[in-house]
């Protein structure tokens, strides 16, 4: 990967706009090009899209033309019941101050799905981050080496599967104290 | 701008940069903030002294109150609190281990009978680690009220120590209860 | 490159100058940064695992370890989030509480990364007074909640306790005591000519490249964009607080310190302010014991300004005791490994730990 440095960084001619399209309109304008896609409108100022992670990159870049430019996390959840893992792209806009997720989701075995660091750069680091983590492989991303796991053979540690207490006891000897049964439920009900 | 005027510029510029900061010497006359625990008393704005009521220290239960329902050992996020059983008592009674403690007091917020209290006493010195979990009682345990520090085991043997010690030392307030 | 001109140096985890637990490879080439790798893992705990497998309440004495410096606004995040899915109304007393406890946290964070920043260039003194008087915050800490650095006050549905009725007179007299300093701190690190020499200019950048590379709070306002979650997005009581968004133009380190400068007035006079507006009533709303206590599902993302840029937490729930997964999106994931190891490069060396501290990563925002 070429190192791209600060020197890039031209500090004179400074033209910074922040776009003022609110999450009503973007959400309007996403529906009417994409029209079976589900949008929800949580609030005033977040609204929610669920979308096929094939397309996922062009409703993000779509988002980022129409001023959503901070891309404030992206998030993983694993979904064991429904056997698929859900990824949650946060995206917010510094001129309508209105925040959008865009909810996509994937097989649970060998998920994959295209980088969107090309989109929003912030993600690169994020799915570096999820890669290790749950396992997610996410193609076209330059940077998937190892991240916060050293010497690591295990299963994706943050996976619902991933029993953290078995794998205590099996590597350090730790077992969680046994907790008392349940309680007698005290008479004078409750806490303040 | 003439060439004379950017000169006093420069000069008011290089005095500000340059003696200004050395008007901080002044504070070469203030007391330090540092205090030489245990020999003198660490105190707020007002000078009241500390730790304040509220302060989450080392645990009391009362005995006499207390129903052994376990709801503290339940809520204790860092898993300390164990109902064990004690001798000459029919009831469980909570034990806390204190190198699990997280001084949350969640088990004061959640005991329905109100006798688990975190006192505002923190200092705890001991030789066997064993001391370390123990049955909160109605009151602190003897190694827990107080303690000494020979002055020889300090490393600094300053004036202030020695003229710290000449007055009596202020005690540390231990048993005060935490008002709801 | 040529494998001879070059010199890999690994800075930190135990390095006086590194800011925090974690380690840069740095490549250099006589005294300049070539390249520069980020190794972050030091201090990861799983927290996001381990809140899987506690209740709602129990996490409260979790998450503030995730920000040594600024441990409230997790308490805060984490609640908000919490009360979203649950629709739940924290009284207005509460939330006026909520906002002074943020802004103690911010100041004492903001004095605490300005003393460091003061070490880094060589000026110990500054980080001795600004402790010392982190201190008086500390205490009043102590006072409220009971706790000096972990909290743990705030709780999803308010505050834990109301006020002791003293303490919003200390409060004021350790406002005015800071206030009364502020004037020579300045003078001592911001009128110097080392801090000059050292901060301006440096690293400068701009709002878009700050924006595209996903730089918030202070960082970003140094830039010129004016932005600030309590005001853009408000939560606790911050829209009926008065304050200013400090921005500034230039983007180089010396605007980075002095943004933070200045909120450390502007934290001031919003404690003040929210004293002095201070409602009366409950200070939490009723919520069932924490034992009992259930959030339907749902899912919330709340974010707050925290002294380092936006924390946020994704909070998804499945109904019951346990929160399904959450989140956590410290600001230095993003300051801390892309950022940085984009700033660092054809810098000199003696700057690596200026840079770090200026932009004030805080690793265990990264590993969580
Ligand atoms: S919660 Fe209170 S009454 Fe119940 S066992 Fe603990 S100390 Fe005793
Ligand atoms: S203070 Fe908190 S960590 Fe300590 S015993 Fe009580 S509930 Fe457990």
């Amino acid at each position: 990967m070429k190192e791209d440095t600060l020197s890039d960084v031209d500090t004179k001619s400074e033209n910074y706009v922040p776009g003022h399209t609110t999450v009503q309109e973007a959400l309007g304008y996403i529906n009417a090009h994409l029209p079976d896609l589900k949008v929800k409108l949580l609030s005033s100022k977040r609204g929610e899209i669920l979308v096929e992670h094939s397309i996922k990159g062009e409703v993000l870049t779509r988002l980022k033309e129409e001023g959503f430019d901070h891309f404030a996390a992206l998030s993983c959840i694993d979904m064991i019941d429904d056997d698929r893992i859900q990824l949650v792209y946060h995206v917010w806009s510094y001129g309508s101050k209105g925040h959008i997720l865009v909810k996509t989701e994937l097989p649970r075995k060998d998920p994959s799905t295209d980088t969107v660091y090309r989109i929003y750069r912030p993600a690169i680091t994020y799915e570096r981050e999820i890669k290790e983590m749950f396992g997610v492989d996410f193609p076209g991303n330059p940077r998937l080496t190892q991240f916060i796991l050293e010497d690591w053979e295990g299963p994706p540690p943050m996976l619902k599967d991933f029993d953290t207490e078995a794998y205590a006891v099996e590597h350090f000897g730790i077992a969680r104290r046994d907790l008392p049964s349940k309680p007698p439920q005290p008479k004078k009900g409750g806490e303040s | 701008m003439s060439p004379g005027h950017r000169q006093v510029i420069m000069m008011t510029d290089f005095v500000k940069k340059t003696i200004r900061p050395f008007r901080a010497l002044r504070f070469l006359a203030r007391k330090p903030h540092t205090i030489i625990s245990p020999h003198e008393q660490h105190n707020d704005i007002e000078g009241e002294p500390l730790p304040t009521e509220r302060y989450r220290g080392i645990h009391i239960n009362d005995w006499e109150t207390c129903i052994s329902c376990g709801l503290c050992a339940r809520i204790c996020p860092c898993d300390a609190i164990e109902m064990v059983d004690v001798e000459g008592e029919q009831k469980k009674r909570p034990e806390v281990s204190y190198g699990r403690c997280c001084f949350c007091g969640f088990c004061e917020d959640v005991c329905p009978r109100d006798s688990m209290h975190l006192t505002s006493n923190y200092v705890m010195i001991d030789k066997n680690s064993e001391t370390f979990t123990f049955l909160p009682e109605n009151d602190l345990k003897e190694f827990q009220k107080e303690y000494i520090v020979e002055t020889s085991q300090l490393r600094y043997n300053d004036k202030d120590v020695k003229k710290a010690e000449k007055e009596p030392s202020a005690k540390k307030g231990g048993k005060g209860k935490k008002k709801k | 490159m040529d494998d001879f001109r070059s010199t890999e140096i690994i800075f930190g985890p135990q390095h006086p100058g590194i800011h925090g637990n974690f380690a840069m490879r740095l490549e250099l080439e006589g005294d300049m940064v070539r390249r520069a790798r980020l190794v972050p893992g030091y201090l990861h705990r799983a927290f996001e695992k381990l809140m899987e497998r506690r209740t709602w309440h129990q996490n409260i004495a979790l998450v503030p370890r995730i920000c040594v410096p600024d441990p409230d606004v997790n308490e805060a995040a984490y609640s908000m989030a919490i009360e979203n899915i649950m629709g739940l109304e924290v009284p207005r007393r509460g939330n006026y509480i909520r906002s002074i406890v943020l802004e103690l946290s911010r100041l004492a964070a903001h004095l605490m990364g300005l003393g460091g920043l003061g070490g880094a260039i060589g000026l110990y003194t500054l980080p001795m007074w600004t402790n010392g008087e982190r201190d008086y915050v500390l205490d009043l800490f102590e006072a409220l909640t009971g706790g000096r650095v972990y909290h743990m006050y705030t709780w999803p549905g308010g505050v834990r306790w109301d006020m002791p009725e003293n303490w919003p007179r200390k409060a004021l007299k350790v406002m005015d005591h800071i206030e009364a300093q502020l004037p020579s701190y300045y003078s001592l690190f911001f009128e110097s000519k080392v801090t000059d020499a050292r901060l301006k200019g440096l690293a400068p950048i701009t709002t878009s490249w700050a924006v595209e590379h996903g730089v918030t709070g202070p960082n970003l306002r140094a830039t010129g964009l004016e932005v600030d979650l309590r005001r853009d997005d408000p939560y606790a009581a911050y829209e009926e607080l008065d304050f200013d968004v400090i921005t500034l133009k230039q983007g180089d380190g010396m605007a980075r310190a002095l943004v933070r400068w200045y909120e450390v007035g502007q934290s001031i006079r919003i404690i003040r302010d929210a004293i002095e507006k201070m409602p009366g009533g409950p200070v939490i709303a009723k919520t069932p014991p924490p034992l009992a206590f259930m959030v339907p599902p749902g899912d919330h993302y709340a974010h707050v300004e925290s002294s380092k840029g936006e924390y946020g937490y994704y909070v998804i729930s499945k109904g019951g005791k346990y929160p399904y997964r959450v989140h956590v999106r410290g600001p230095s994931f993003t300051h801390g490994i892309d950022v940085l190891e984009k700033m660092l490069v054809n810098q000199e060396l003696a700057d690596v730990a200026l840079i770090t501290g200026g932009l004030d990563v805080c690793p265990p925002d990264i590993d969580r």
